[in-house]
């Protein structure tokens, strides 16, 4: 019986080293059954062979795996696009929920900021400085003044983006004082096309190279692929890198005064884009914005030169 | 009760375990868009509802998540497997990778296309022992079945890719096929 055994043993042949390949690469086999294989090992060349580049096939499909993608970096856009559906979307909710619970409060307000914008006591005052919070919270009245001009005389395509760009404006903690004054000029000059830049002569190197940054940026966003966060994440690791807002801030408050509205106006759109968080709507009503208001190319007017982003 | 994750965490997790499972799950999907989001997914999912054991244990959840997200899918889809020769990553058409000139070799090229003609389930045990390193133990739990079965899969399968090398090889004239990892480990 016990030679049967041996015979048996000794006897494994290519199909059973097919059926143990696991379990000999891994190193799971049992003594008896291990002994059975070395032996058949050692005779069959076929097998030796068929075992040897398994193992090594493992580590191939390692390098393979590996060497299909970079396993140091995720893929442009990728976090945008989690992120998008996962701390933006929740704050978007939660920014919903909020409004929600305001808007009673939001319905009363407007009614008492429009009773002031158009009482006569309310305008002497300082119409100027309540701007930005009459578009916030006003349901913009045809004849509404936002400083000297009024969004009646606003073709109507441009009102919405008027809308958008003085309320960025009015979010921007940025210089208080002048923003509300500033907000019309910026707003009714790129809505009825009339903002005509000229070159700033005598411009220092390192303000015009500040404004062709930003103008970068800002064609960034201007192209910006609304499927996903890559561009903006782009633009908003340049401003942050470049320190363009504060640097902006320093490059305008030494310009002339006609060319600060629309700086002023950039800085905002940057602000959003710093501040975050941003879903796809926001980005998509932050592209527009800045294609309504062609502010690239406003800005880059200061300087006399544009730079675009395939430029880099 | 599951803790929530901040923005920073997510944000972490993604750049620690993203680019790895991306790998992982495109080597069983063959199909590296398909996998990128298989990955958004299973990020999205880690948002939604961590696993009660904490942080300790999101690597494993994750690779589990997207080991069978990938298996289905592609259930699911019923796509011809297409993993491009070279990946869509514009670094990578950079040639900015240590080992971007090892990207017409032939044993990777025939690993690749052998893997190509199995089916998904076998891809995936192949990739959990061979890339992940996992034991028996482990990839048992990934795949939510008995020792015993993976045991058996995994020697179909590692059998199912020697076939299919040596039937690459016999096509190209019956070429000993060239195993040298050293030159695909990246410094």
């Amino acid at each position: 019986m016990n030679d049967m055994n041996d015979e048996q043993q000794t006897n494994m042949d290519c199909t059973d080293v097919k059926a143990l390949l696991s379990a000999i690469i891994d190193g799971g086999l049992p003594a008896p059954g291990r002994h059975q294989a070395e032996r058949h090992l050692a005779e069959c060349a076929a097998c030796r062979t068929f075992v040897s580049e398994a193992e090594h096939a493992d580590a191939l499909v390692a390098a393979a795996v590996r060497f299909d993608g970079p396993t140091d970096r995720l893929p442009e856009g990728f976090e945008g696009a989690v992120l998008a559906r996962t701390v933006y979307a929740d704050d978007r909710h939660g920014a919903a929920d909020r409004w929600r619970s305001w808007l009673g409060w939001l319905a009363a307000a407007a009614a008492i900021v429009l009773l002031v914008v158009i009482s006569p006591l309310g305008r002497s005052t300082d119409p100027d400085r309540n701007a930005g919070s009459q578009v916030l919270t006003s349901t913009y009245p045809p004849g509404a003044e936002l400083g000297s001009w009024t969004l009646q005389e606003a073709p109507a395509a441009n009102v919405a983006g008027v809308r958008l760009v003085v309320n960025e404006i009015a979010r921007y903690p940025g210089d208080a004082d002048t923003a509300p004054r500033e907000v019309p000029t910026v707003a009714t000059g790129a809505a009825a096309g009339t903002v005509a830049l000229d070159t700033i002569r005598g411009l220092s190197r390192s303000d015009a190279e500040t404004i062709e940054s930003v103008s970068l940026v800002l064609s960034i966003l201007e192209n910006a692929d609304d499927r996903s966060f890559a561009d903006v994440e782009q633009a908003r690791r340049i401003t942050e890198y470049e320190q363009l807002l504060p640097r902006l801030a320093a490059t305008r408050s030494g310009l002339p005064p006609a060319a600060r509205p629309v700086l002023f106006a950039a800085e905002s759109m940057l602000y959003r884009v710093v501040r975050g968080p941003m879903n796809l709507d926001d980005l998509r009503e932050l592209r527009n914005t800045i294609v309504l208001l062609d502010l690239p190319d406003q800005i880059a007017a200061l300087t006399g030169t544009r730079v675009r982003p395939n430029s880099l | 009760m599951a803790q929530s994750l901040s923005e920073t965490k997510l944000r972490e997790w993604m750049r620690t375990m993203g680019p790895r499972l991306i790998n992982v799950s495109a080597a069983i999907c063959r199909d590296r868009h398909h996998a990128e989001e298989i990955v958004q997914e299973a990020f999205i999912k880690l948002w939604q509802r961590p696993p009660d054991a904490g942080e300790v244990v999101y690597p494993s959840w994750l690779r589990r998540v997207v080991v069978n997200l990938s298996i289905n899918a592609r259930q699911r889809t019923r796509r011809p497997a297409a993993l491009p020769e070279h990946s869509n990553d514009p670094a990578l058409q950079r040639g900015e990778r240590p080992d971007a000139g090892c990207q017409q070799d032939e044993s990777i090229r025939r690993v690749r296309t052998a893997l190509d003609r199995l089916n998904e389930s076998k891809r995936a045990i192949i990739v959990l022992r061979a890339h992940e390193q996992l034991s028996y133990e482990q990839i048992a739990e990934h795949l939510d079945v008995p020792v015993g079965t993976v045991m058996s899969r995994l020697n179909r399968a590692r059998v199912a890719l020697m076939e299919e090398l040596k039937r690459d090889a016999g096509t190209d004239g019956d070429e000993t096929l060239v195993f040298d990892i050293r030159k695909y480990r990246t410094a």
